[in-house]
């Protein structure tokens, strides 16, 4: 049998790809940056092999010390690229960012389902859809808010964005380290509680495109 | 004991920063306590990492720990602060600040020397080459904190107002580095004590520290 994850990958993307020529500039744009969150997955379970391997197989600690590391970090190029070469404006930006984030997610779902197909319930559905997929959202997110300086600002860009992706790590690596634990339940509730006021932040004080309004 | 410091330091870092988002996240602040504000989460989440993963593995992994780069994400913010938003408009390159700008160099100079003995003592390990790599930034925000203690306030008490917050900044990165110190050593537990008691008061002092000053800048 073929490899699982490329058969997913391409099952996915070609069906989203075809969609695109029908879509408003802005709904393509999103789902392009999906496709992108799914290819970076594709290269991210590549490289995560590798790391595995080079760690003799201790899962526990490549998936809370590793992981989170080079999952960011390549989540973060595709948004890092926009910023350069086409717009740093945060009202494209962060929305783009949270596509990645949810692509990204997306197939990493459906190839841990393909791998645990006999143990996967509707609960575990819930539990991968609001915790894996907040997560990279979220993370990604944080990142791209930094990266939105690249152009305006750049002392903060270099600090800011790398501060952002050391929290980002962080935050992704406690999601990780609680969902292996027996404190799973307090793992999924952690992106929920960190949604909300994001989402509330975000909403009450719009995403604003000029950072001239934060000095 | 480990866990319960490690907690203690999170939950103090936790209300800090809970306490920022409320001072200054509800309506318009200026970025530069923001940024600080987030220098504390970023703190808080770090500490929050070390103390899941004593309590679910038992310790610390040797080397490398996601939970380092809650320090370093921390310092990052104040650095990014100081260096990109304040230090421009208090030092404007000429000549005049020299002297401030080489006597600053004291704090990372010192922080290099305390990994430099601390690695003499105990090697060049895995650890140490990653407390090395934790402490790098901690110089270069150091640097900052020092260098807007002393500098000649020429934009009418724009950095005077925040000179306390500079001092707390300076005393928790020293405070940092003998905690990370601390760990190599087999020094008495009480110090160890001291040193994360110490810890939480810095932290739980930042923003009421923060806010006292920046009312100035309005006046």
């Amino acid at each position: 049998m073929d490899n699982l994850t490329y058969i997913a990958f391409i099952a996915m993307t070609v069906s989203l790809g075809l969609m695109l020529p029908l879509m408003e500039k802005k709904v393509r744009r999103l789902v392009i940056f999906m496709i992108v969150g799914m290819f970076s997955c594709l290269f991210v379970s590549e490289l995560n092999h590798i790391l595995l391997e080079a760690y003799n197989n201790d899962m526990f600690y490549v998936t809370t010390t590793i992981t989170p590391v080079t999952e960011e970090i390549v989540k973060a190029l595709p948004i890092l690229y926009f910023a350069i070469v086409i717009t740093d404006d945060r009202r494209v930006l962060i929305p783009n960012a949270f596509a990645v984030g949810v692509g990204f997610a997306l197939l990493e779902n459906v190839v841990i389902l393909t791998q645990n197909v006999e143990n996967v319930t509707i609960l575990w559905a819930f539990v991968r859809g609001f915790g894996s997929g907040l997560v990279h959202g979220i993370c990604t997110v944080m990142v791209g808010w930094g990266i939105s300086y690249i152009k305006k600002r750049r002392k903060f860009f270099y600090c800011g964005t790398f501060a952002l992706l050391s929290a980002a790590i962080i935050y992704h690596a406690t999601y990780n380290l609680l969902v292996q634990s027996a404190y799973q339940y307090v793992g999924i509730l952690l992106p929920l509680l960190t949604y909300i006021p994001i989402i509330y932040f975000l909403k009450k004080n719009g995403i604003k495109a000029s950072v001239a309004s934060d000095s | 004991m480990y866990l319960y410091l490690s907690l203690a330091l999170t939950i103090a870092a936790g209300i800090s920063f809970v306490y920022g988002l409320y001072r200054f996240f509800r309506e318009k602040s200026p970025l530069y306590v923001r940024m600080i504000v987030l220098g504390i989460g970023c703190a808080m989440l770090g500490r929050l990492f070390t103390t899941l993963l004593v309590l679910v593995n038992g310790e610390v992994f040797e080397g490398f720990s996601v939970g380092m780069l809650g320090i370093i994400g921390s310092f990052l913010f104040f650095f990014s602060a100081n260096f990109g938003q304040m230090d421009s408009i208090v030092d404007d390159g000429s000549p005049k600040f020299r002297k401030t700008r080489i006597i600053a160099l004291a704090a990372p100079v010192t922080v290099a020397l305390i990994w430099c003995v601390g690695a003499a003592i105990v090697g060049v390990n895995k650890t140490m080459v990653w407390v090395g790599i934790e402490m790098l930034f901690l110089a270069l925000a150091s640097y900052y904190h020092l260098k807007h203690l002393i500098i000649e306030d020429v934009e009418s008490g724009l950095i005077s107002s925040i000179r306390s917050y500079n001092l707390l900044a300076l005393i928790y990165a020293f405070l940092c580095i003998m905690e990370v110190l601390l760990e190599c050593f087999s020094v008495p537990t009480f110090v160890i004590v001291i040193v994360y008691i110490l810890e939480c008061a810095v932290l739980l002092a930042f923003v009421p520290v923060l806010e006292r000053g920046i009312k100035k800048w309005t006046i």
